[in-house]
């Protein structure tokens, strides 16, 4: 789906003459393989190039060398632009940036107007992308007036109405409350297994990595980690290094792991770590 | 010394038909030096109650005693007040003007009546607290990293040496280098320094974690005030507000409905390893 091949982005830093003052690797040789279908996780700390690299996935930055290639097709080629933007739909951190309609289902059907959809169609689809985000009872609803869950959930439904084969969210949550970032997470969680819409999850809250196939994790500029949610929490240390918080309940069962109190060293959800304990308490018990 | 509000409630708009009532019949006392969270899901009137505290909205019904002294009374000094209950706002960087970083954190204290000179000394005091170099004085605001702009907002307010902070989340959209610096430092002030923190977030480890006391907002309504292990203990107020626990909390309730009781809620995860090894060491 997405293929990058020792990609490289450099930011030129100017003075205020205009004269070169340094060169900043935004990028620098990053290689990774996304299969169709699959739920990816990119996490890494402000400023690490996981935004850099999205913009790469949609062809709205070129890089400087190496290549990637989206749904088979070069991004670094002017002509495949259009439908490399058809194939991976963006969606934003801050949803009022991104919402221009007035009316909800006016939004959503913008981008499948632009692409030329024919009217039927068009609202067909648009009705469509609002039910699978839960947002069908608001279609006549102002933007302005909805939470920003929910907000954000119209804009995914704006990519959505455009078919596409990837989705790429660029810290979705960021700007959300609790609610609002479980329903974003649970929406996108949903569209990959049930849609099989290709995912790719850019964040630095470990807590959402939770449902992902692969997970890299980035640091100035490159993949310095990869793995399962799994393999990537039970390496707590490196992760601390690369300024990520990890979740107290990881934190805790490792712990538990260290101190011989449980057989598990990485549980990412509460209610699992209760079980586990359970289970050791019960073992103990019985001897 | 301390903090009152009197049955107080606040309507935006009201007599027009956009009127909404943004939060009822509110009363309660932060005390001098407390460490008080306050939590609720976004619209639910926080900020409409931290803004009145500091006197920057007036409460359409009800009084605000700062002191002893009701703050709306026409005699009042609402300039002095803004200068001992100091307000952070949500992104506070945004809000950085001046051209260089020391101008920026002397705007506050100059404009509360301190005199040049003394405004630049307790500058000088309020970067050093919050860990701002002296090399970065002479630079611009813009120039500094997203963490240290957070930082060098909070400094403007501290450097009008308040006796009460009120922060709007001020740790939204850091990393948790830059989180744990600014808890680190509000605990500090609170420790050391006596100042009342008043603190809004979404973080429930973190309330656990650092506030003493909590707020519970729900819908505009004031549904709980207590002690912060207290309030947690509520798993239904918290739900209801639509909140969640924090992580440490849940495994308390998980655990104890499959019979294993630990003695207290973990504030945090040391806390909770700690009470999970001793049982499991002491099982027979």
């Amino acid at each position: 789906m997405v293929k990058a091949d020792n990609l490289v982005f450099e930011y030129i830093l100017r003075d205020e003459e205009g004269n070169v003052s340094g060169i900043n690797k935004a990028l620098d040789e990053v290689t990774l393989d996304i299969h169709p279908g699959q739920f990816i996780a990119i996490l890494g700390h402000n400023g690490c190039g996981k935004s850099t690299f999205a913009r790469h996935i949609n062809a709205l930055l070129a890089p400087t060398s190496g290549t990637i290639y989206v749904d088979n097709k070069d991004a670094s080629k002017a002509e495949n632009i259009l439908d490399i933007r058809q194939v991976a739909g963006m969606v934003f951190q801050n949803p009022d940036n991104q919402i221009i309609g007035s009316v909800v289902e006016e939004d959503v059907a913008f981008g499948p107007e632009n692409m030329g959809v024919n009217v039927d169609e068009m609202w067909e689809r648009v009705l469509d992308s609002l039910s699978k985000v839960g947002m069908q009872a608001y279609r006549k609803s102002s933007p302005n007036k909805l939470s920003g869950g929910q907000k954000q959930r119209v804009a995914i439904a704006g990519t959505l109405a455009m078919k596409p084969k990837c989705i790429v969210l660029d810290e979705p949550t960021a700007m959300l409350d609790p609610i609002g970032r479980s329903e974003v997470i649970d929406v996108i969680t949903k569209l990959n297994k049930q849609e099989n819409v290709t995912i790719i999850l850019i964040t630095h809250y470990l807590e959402e990595i939770e449902n992902a196939d692969v997970v890299f994790v980035m640091s100035e500029g490159k993949i310095v980690m990869q793995g399962t949610p799994g393999q990537i929490f039970a390496r707590q240390d490196e992760l601390r290094e690369y300024k990520l918080e990890v979740p107290q309940t990881a934190i805790l069962s490792k712990m538990l792991y260290d101190g011989g109190v449980i057989n598990r060293k990485t549980v990412m959800n509460t209610e699992e770590l209760v079980e586990v304990i359970a289970k050791a308490f019960e073992i103990k018990q019985d001897i | 010394m301390s903090l009152i509000f009197n049955e107080v409630e606040y309507t935006y708009n009201p007599g027009t038909s956009f009127e909404k009532k943004a939060v009822t019949d509110i009363s309660f006392k932060i005390d001098d030096g407390d460490f008080v969270a306050i939590i609720g899901q976004t619209g639910s009137g926080k900020s409409t109650l931290i803004q009145m505290m500091n006197g920057l909205i007036k409460p359409s019904k009800g009084e605000i005693y700062y002191n002893g002294e009701d703050i709306w009374d026409k005699d009042y000094s609402r300039k002095k007040l803004r200068g001992k209950v100091g307000m952070v706002f949500q992104y506070p960087e945004h809000q950085l003007f001046e051209t260089s970083v020391i101008k920026d954190v002397c705007f506050g204290p100059k404009n509360i009546g301190m005199k040049e000179l003394d405004a630049q000394i307790s500058a000088f005091e309020a970067l050093k607290e919050v860990g701002v170099g002296d090399e970065f004085i002479d630079y611009s605001p813009l120039e500094l990293s997203g963490g240290m702009k957070r930082r060098v907002a909070i400094a403007g307010v501290l450097a009008m040496k308040p006796e009460v902070i009120i922060l709007d989340e001020p740790t939204a959209g850091l990393d948790p280098e830059g989180r744990n610096h600014i808890l680190g430092l509000l605990k500090r002030l609170n420790e050391e320094k006596g100042i009342t923190i008043v603190l809004v977030s979404h973080s429930m480890e973190d309330v656990a974690k650092y506030a003493h006391k909590v707020i519970v907002m729900n819908k505009g309504n004031m549904v709980a005030y207590d002690d912060t292990m207290k309030v947690f203990a509520d798993k239904e107020i918290i739900d209801e507000a639509g909140l969640a626990l924090p992580q440490m909390c849940m495994l308390y309730f998980g655990l104890a409905g499959k019979g294993i009781l630990l003695p207290d809620i973990p504030r945090d995860e040391t806390d909770a390893y700690k009470m999970i090894s001793d049982l499991y060491e002491n099982m027979n």
